[in-house]
Order: C-alpha cells, then structure tokens, then sequence
C-alpha cells in the first residue's frame, strides 16, 4: 500500500514536470518572455533590467531551472492587470471556483445517481425511457448553450433568480463563501446546475448500466433466494457494488467540473478562475495564465491521486493487494 | 395406541406447470410435475440442460419472474399452499424455511460484502438478531461445514477463498435458518472431482444430523447414485421415471433412463464404445404429441403419439411409457 | 471482449481482408437497411445529411449574403423574426446586431463549424491512426510508452487541453484546429490499437509475417481495414465533440476569429442582446447547433449498436 502510494506520487510529480516543461516552452522558448512577462507599456531599461534578470543570455536549460526555481517559490510572475503576484490572484479566486465546482458535483451526484437507480431498476418502464431520452440530451446540449438558455427562461422571462455574480458571501474558514447566506445560494443555483447537467447525464448513464449488470448478477439472485428484502438488497448488496466505479468517476470527473468552470464562469460572470484565465487570454496576461496553468495540473495530480487511493480503500479486492476475479 | 399415521411429506408438488410467455410462444418448461419429499429425505432430480430441472427448484422457491409464470398445480409446504402466497410471504419463506445452494460457488457471494456481513445479511432476513450474536452463529455453521479457523474466516472477502471453500459458506448460508427443505442446483458441477466428493460426503452428514430434506438437482447420475434416496428423470418438463434410487438406477423401465445410465463411463466395461442417446431434446416450443421422448426413442410406435400418463410399476416407482422396458 | 462482436456482428462489412467489390456493394446495402430498423436514426440521419447540403450550398442557397457589407442596414438591426426590412425583405428568424439576415448568418455558420469539426476530426484520425497502428505493430516498450501518453492525456478533459494549447497559442482559425486535432487525436489512437490487438495475434497475421510480405503490406492490407468500423463509431461521436468544442472555445472568445463567425461565434455575438430580450439573435443559431449535434448523435448511437465496437469503458 505505501509502495502503491509513493509510485503514485512520483507519477504525479513527473506529470506536474513535464507539464512545467511543456508551458516553458510554449510560453517561455517561442515567444520572447520580455513580452510575455513585463508590461507592453514598460521602457527600454525595465526590458533590459528584465532580461538581465530572467537570464535570457544564458543558455536555454538555465533558464527552465530557473522558472522552475522561481515557480517552487511561488514566483510566476506579476499580473499586468492587476499588478499583484499572479499566483496570488489565482489563489484569490480559487475558492469561488471550487465552491461552484462542488455545489455542482452535489447536485449532479444527488440528481444523476437516483435517477439512474429508477431507470436501471425498472428498465422497460415509460419514466425510464424517458430519463434515458434527457440523458442523451443532456449529452448534446452545449454547456454554454444550456447556460444562455438558463438566463434567459429564469432570468429573463420568469425573473426568478439572479444571473450576475456571487451575491452576498459570508467569511468562513478565511474563507469567502455564497452558499452561507441566502442571496448567495440564489446565485448559485443556475451557474452550479448549468455546470452540473451534463455530469448528471453521465451518473445516470453510470449508474444506470451498473445496476442493469448487478441485479443480473448470481450473488443477487442468491441473496434474493435467502429473502433479503428489496430494499436492503439494493441499499447493501447492490450500491455497494456500483458505487466503488461510481466513487471513481465521481472523483476524476470532479477535475472536469473545475475545467468546465471556465465556460459558466464567464456566462454567469462568477468571479472564479475560470472567468480570470479567459480575461487573462483576451488580455494576454500571461504570468496569470502559467499559474493558472501550473495551478490546474497540480490539482488534477492531486485529485487523480486522491481517487486511486479511494479506490484502493473501498474495493477489497484492490485493498487487500489481491487480483482474484 | 393407534399405530403412527404414516409421516407427512415436508414438500409436497402436485401438477406443476411453468410457462414462460415468450414472444415467439409459449414455453413449457415443466409440465405436469408432481413428486413429495418426505422429512431427511434426499431427492434427486436428473435431467439434461433444458429438461425443466432448474426451474421446477425456482418454481418451489418463488423465484418464477416474468414473462415466467406457474400456470397450474400446487405446491405445499409442511402443508401450506406456497403458489397462492404474495411477494411479501413467500419472500419470508425463502431462505428461511425453502433456501438454495446455487451452482456457482466463484459467483455466488458477493465480492464487496465480508463473509461474517453476509452471514449477517440472511439472519438478519428472518430474525432479529444482534451482529455479535450473528457471527457466533455463523462461525459455528462454518466449523459444521468444515471450515478450519472459522472466525477469521468471517472478516475474509470472497476472494479470499478457494471454490471448494465458497461453497461449503454457500451451503451454511443456506442452512443457517434451519430450513425444512433445501435445493440445491448442480452445486458441485463447478467443482474439481475431489472437492465433490467432500461435499457430497458432508451433505449427507449434514442431512441425516439435521433433519432437513434435500432436492439436488443434477445432470450427473452417478453423484444421484451415492447420495440420494429417490431420483426423478427429468425429459423436457416432464419426469419420466421416478421412484427410489436402487430401483429406478438398477432396473431402469423408461428408455430415457436407460439410455442416461448407459453413457455413464464407469459402468461401461473397460473398451467397449460408449453408448449414447442418440438425437437432441425437442424445442420447448415445439413439443412433439403424446410422448415428448418419442423422436429419440428406438421403442417407439404409433400409440406413443396418445396422451400417456404415469403408471406405478413398483412400490413407489412411476413410469410415463406405454412400452416399459422388461421388468425384473 | 465486445471487439470480437465485430467479427460475429450485425455488420461483417468492415471485417476481414478486402472483398471482391460486387460483395462489399451487397453488404452495404444489408448494412444501411439494418440501420433503417430505427426510425429515429434514420430521421438523424436525414437531418445530418439536409445540414450537410446546406452547409456546403450556403453561398448559393442563403437569401443574402451576410458578410457583404454593402448589402447590410443598421436601420435592419435586430429585427425580430418574420419582419419585413425597409426594403421590403423579410427576415423569417431576424436580423442581428448589424441588420444581417440571421438566416443567412446561420447557413454560413453552419458551413464554418461543420468544416471546422470535420477537418479537425479526419486530421486527428489520421495522425491517431497512424500512432495507433504504430503501437500495435511494434510492441513492447514502444507500444507502452505511446499508450502510457495516451492514457494521460485522456486523463485530462478535452476543455482544458483546448485551454492550455489556446493560451499558449493564442486565437486563430489554425490555432484553433490544432486545439482540437491535439483534443481528439488520443481516442483514435486507443481505439485502432485496440482493434488491431485483436487482429495481431490472429493466425492470418503470423502466415502474413511468414510470407515475409513488407511492413506497410501487413498494416495497410490486414490490420488496417479491421479498425475501419470502430473508428467509423469514433469519428461520429468526435465530430460532434469536436463541433461542440469549437463552438464552446469561440464563444468564449479564444477560439475562430469574428472573420470567420461559426456558430459559436453568432452565439457569443448575440449574448450582449439576450438580456435586453433580443432573444433571436444567440437563440436561433443556439438552436441550428443544438439539432446539428444531436442528429451526428442519433447516427453515431446508431453506428454504435450496428457495429459495435466495445469502447464503452
């Protein structure tokens, strides 16, 4: 197990690695890093006094070590924008990103599982069909298109909730958060579900194929012909088998959430990341866009990470070192 | 005193009919099936894939789902008539007073629930019971069942045990409610020869100190042979013979059985050709008239296309053949 | 596993080393009235094919065109649909922000985002085949550390890859097919190695082997035509994928450039309106892409079942 661990680590630190690699080179060897990095406004001296510093004499290997060097002390640079340390700005705005990611994980997760469970249950019933008939559409449906959709039945026309912002947020944990306050959740609602449909379509689909091979399993029939009842067969002998692949999903697809925040971010103007690296790509902001990119691979790393020991934890047959099937 | 009424059978089924309504028709899988078990009796039901084996056990169970349905005749438990029950009580039957051994021991257990958990599970179905007292209970059926280290074994996954093993848990599974009748499904087929014969050797253990009454149903009439009381030889949803094991084994009337007892190996004499019945069952959709046996049968005549029913050649030995083979 | 579905499936079309040409025109005809067995299929299909026409008559069907500057009005501007402009034309879904028929807006749209989808994904099908069958034929150490690459980038979301590429990059029509050849090229590659595993350890592949017939034989003549069928699948489904990305990536404003407004595009260009309750101008061309993708998903859904490839993972 601690073997599986660090062999774990090790691969997530060569990806974060070769991801550090990758963006050095594309920003840093084919571009001139003078433009990239200091302001376009900045004088003949500031772009030489930068060049001295970067090292951009010195030959190109040098330089990598040394953006990792500066990168392993948080040093990627200072926004032109906003003229902070362009980490710290992405750090900022981390929190409404995650906030909105896991609302939308939530409502995907209690949305999308029972709704799978109800179709794959009863798999010839009309309601089936047609849960299975949304999934598929929930597939098709462009996410920004389902968001503009959104604004404009609930914000538009019905004027029920608001479409701009966070709304009032509440400090909790060092920590500004909208889901503690009421106007808050209002917010939160259309952007967290716009970015929930289409992983709700998916853990219907999941769970939904997961149930239908189950309950044709023996060991089902067999608890069946030992009179378990039916609802401690499905809560103990039937989700407890779907759920180890759909914890997994649920965990890698949680990285895809945080990606996809770009898209309803920037429709629901939530002031997340994700909002931040789009205005930083119109602005060519690049030092915002290295953390952030630097930013999103540690944390996909982090969260693959974390999934594979989950895995581990929960499936006897992974946990006890075991491959007997 | 009066003298001792004559035992009454624990299991008694009486005309039993199972269809499946299928789109392209009716199957019949078992058809007019009446036999009785009485209390530490061991029943055996032969016959090849297809023959309704399987689903006359299901049938017994309550297990008969749609588009399955039993579509006549009766099926009595210690007296109670098990066909007209709802959901709810025939479920509370099942495992309880009815279980089942299936034949897949690798499958059969569920692979993310421990072993002492799904001990648990069954107890938990029929009584109330703390999870303490459960494993006392199940470690003890799993010493019955031969099981070494049986506590430690409880807190084991499935896949920590070997086949012969799975089993012998499936089967204390099952006996664990001290039902009044088991039935067991081919449960050793999967199993090496060997570890066959060890279970086959405790079950009878198992029966004659316990008292429950047995149906095993099987392909293999040599397992029938040593374990059994009575056999019944199913020929496509129907028995064709029944009656105690040394009568119908040892003096076989129905060409079916005795066309069964001739391709077994062992009874053959070393280098002589094997022989077989030739041809295969018919289609469950297409049973042929009168006599279902009748295509494959080498005694075959015209009156075999006639309704025929079950005659009584011996103490307890039935045959359905107009053309018996010769008696003793 | 499902891929030997292929050999004993609906569809044996694909299969097998090449067939005489009086066969292969017999099975596809087999093969298209099987599809025929789902009625909602063959209406996807239908669709696809209409928006196929019009994307590649725009020029010649659309009743203006929009890129004309001389042929446009401020005084049409966002008209609602089924007005008349003051020249007595009428704009059956409206007009957009700069008086331009959103009809013909749409019929150009369709033309940029369908070529770009397309292109994209035969681009990426080509350099993922060739990767593939590169892995399956060589093996060993080769083959593992070309797949260990694939897996990870399919560990990745499409979106993000897209981003990083994007950011890195910057907008542009190029930029932007490179994003999205770079997004899909990793799923063509698994699922032609995939298949030609399958096919490497058959028999005929050894006696091709001892034939000592070249390399590029082998592989164009007996692994090749075995892959055609899931990548066929594969090719629908990232179509769409690829469209939807496009059109996600331009509205967001990182993708096409405003000279070449796919659907995306029309859609982010009508955003700044819907609140206002303009509706038309983001709706309509929201509505085009929406049955676009839908109907390449009722195709590909239906190619899925014909000939199922095992890619479910």
């Amino acid at each position: 197990m601690i073997a599986f661990i660090i062999q774990r680590v090790f691969q997530g630190a060569a990806v974060v690695l070769a991801m550090s690699l990758i963006v050095f080179v594309g920003v840093y060897a084919i571009g001139d890093p003078v433009e990239i990095l200091i302001n376009p406004d900045a004088d003949q001296q500031t772009r030489e006094a930068v060049r001295q510093s970067l090292g951009l004499d010195k030959p190109l290997w040098m330089q990598y070590l040394y953006f990792v060097k500066s990168a392993l002390h948080g040093d990627l640079g200072t926004s032109f924008v906003f003229n902070i340390p362009a980490i710290q700005l992405i750090l900022q705005r981390l929190p409404a990103t995650l906030e909105l990611a896991l609302t939308a994980t939530v409502l995907a997760i209690l949305l999308g599982i029972p709704l799978g469970l109800v179709s794959g249950l009863n798999d010839k019933r009309w309601y089936s069909r047609m849960i299975m008939a949304g999934s598929i559409l929930g597939f098709s449906l462009p996410t920004f298109w389902v968001g503009l959709i959104l604004i404009l039945v609930f914000g538009v026309w019905l004027g029920w909730l608001p479409v701009y912002g966070r709304g009032d947020t509440v400090r909790f944990l060092g920590v500004e958060w909208s889901i503690f306050t009421l106007d808050g959740l209002r917010h939160i609602i259309l952007p967290a579900f716009n970015l929930a449909l289409f992983k709700i379509a998916l853990f219907i689909r999941l769970t939904r194929a997961g149930v239908m091979e189950v309950v044709n399993q023996d060991y089902i029939r067999f608890a069946n012909a030992m009179g378990i009842k039916k609802a401690r067969l499905l809560w103990r002998h039937i989700l407890k088998n779907i759920m180890i692949p759909i914890v997994t999903v649920i965990g890698i697809e949680f990285g895809s959430v945080v990606a996809f925040a770009v898209v309803t971010e920037s429709i629901f103007n939530w002031p997340g990341m994700g909002k931040l690296i789009i205005e930083s790509i119109n602005h060519l902001d690049r030092p915002v866009i290295v953390a952030y990119l630097m930013v999103i691979v540690v944390m996909f790393v982090i969260i693959n990470l974390l999934v594979d020991l989950l895995y581990a934890g929960l499936d006897p047959r992974v946990r006890l070192g075991s491959s007997n099937r | 005193m009066n003298a001792m009424p004559p035992p009454q059978p624990v299991l008694e089924v009486e005309r039993l009919s199972t269809v499946f309504d299928l789109r392209a028709g009716t199957v019949r899988s078992v058809n007019d099936v009446s036999f009785s078990l009485k209390r530490g009796e061991i029943l055996g039901i032969v016959g090849e894939s297809g023959s309704g084996k399987s689903v006359t056990g299901l049938s017994v169970l309550g297990l008969i789902e749609p588009p399955g349905r039993i579509a006549a005749g009766s099926i009595r438990l210690e007296g109670r008539e098990l066909t007209t029950l709802g959901d709810a009580e025939k479920r509370k039957l099942r495992g309880n007073a009815i279980s089942m051994i299936f034949q897949d021991p690798m499958t059969t257990l569920n692979p993310v629930l421990s072993i002492g958990r799904q001990f648990f599970e069954v107890i938990n179905a029929h009584r109330k019971v703390s999870y303490a007292a459960a494993l006392d209970e199940a470690e003890a059926a799993l010493v019955q069942v031969g099981i070494p280290a049986a506590r430690e074994r409880l807190s084991s996954y499935p896949h920590e045990l070997s086949g012969g093993m799975r089993q012998r848990v499936c089967i204390a599974m099952s006996l664990i409610n001290k039902p009044a009748v088991v039935i067991a499904d081919e449960p050793t087929t999967a199993l090496d020869v060997t570890i066959q014969a060890q279970i086959l050797y405790m079950m009878q253990n198992l029966v004659r100190d316990s008292d429950v009454s047995l149906i095993w149903v099987t392909h293999d009439l040599s397992v029938v042979a040593g374990l059994c009381d009575r056999v019944a030889v199913m020929y496509a949803g129907r028995i064709v013979e029944t009656g105690p094991v040394e009568d119908v084994l040892g003096n076989p009337r129905h060409p079916y059985t005795r066309g069964l007892l001739d391709s077994i190996p062992g009874d053959a004499e070393p280098g002589r050709l094997l022989r077989q019945v030739p041809g295969t069952q018919p289609s469950p959709l297409d049973l042929p008239q009168g006599c279902s046996f009748r295509p494959r049968c080498s005694q075959a005549r015209d009156e075999c296309r006639n309704e025929l029913t079950s005659d009584q050649v011996g103490p307890d030995h039935f045959v359905r053949c107009l053309f018996k083979l010769g008696g003793d | 596993m499902s891929d030997l579905g292929l050999n004993s499936g609906a569809s044996p079309k694909f299969t097998g080393p090449m067939r005489a040409l009086g066969e292969r025109s017999e099975r596809l005809r087999n093969f298209l009235l099987e599809y025929a067995h789902s009625p909602i299929a063959v209406v996807g299909g239908g669709i696809l094919v209409l928006l196929l026409l019009i994307a590649i008559f725009a020029p010649w069907i659309a009743p203006q065109n929009p890129y004309d500057l001389a042929s446009l009005s401020i005084l049409d501007a966002r008209l609602p649909p089924g007005s008349e402009s003051y020249n007595g034309y009428t704009h059956w879904l409206g007009t957009d922000g700069v008086g331009r028929d959103l009809l013909s807006a749409i019929m150009y749209g369709l033309r940029i985002s369908l070529s770009v989808g397309v292109l994209s994904s035969l681009f990426a099908l080509l350099i993922g085949m060739f990767v593939g069958l590169f892995a399956a034929y060589t093996g060993g150490r080769t083959e593992n550390i070309i797949m260990r690459i694939v897996d990870l980038q399919m560990s990745f979301p499409a979106i993000l890859i897209a981003l990083i590429l994007l950011a890195i990059l910057g907008r542009g029509a190029e930029k932007t097919m490179i994003a999205l050849i770079a997004v899909q090229w990793a799923y063509y590659a698994r699922t032609v190695r995939a298949s030609a595993l399958v096919e490497r350890e058959r028999e005929y592949i050894e006696a091709a082997r001892g034939q000592r017939l070249g390399h590029f034989r082998i592989v164009s003549r007996h692994l090749l035509p075995n892959c055609f069928a899931p990548l066929l699948v594969v090719l629908t489904v990232q179509v769409a994928h690829a469209i939807t990305l496009e059109a996600t990536l331009s509205f967001l404003g990182i993708g096409l450039p405003e000279t070449q407004p796919s659907l995306g595009l029309l859609i982010a260009n009508g955003y700044q309106y819907l609140l206002s309750g303009s509706y038309w101008i983001s709706i309509f061309p929201g509505v085009a892409l929406l049955i676009t993708i839908l109907s390449i998903n009722l195709v590909g859904d239906r190619l899925r079942e014909l000939l199922n490839p095992g890619m479910r993972r």
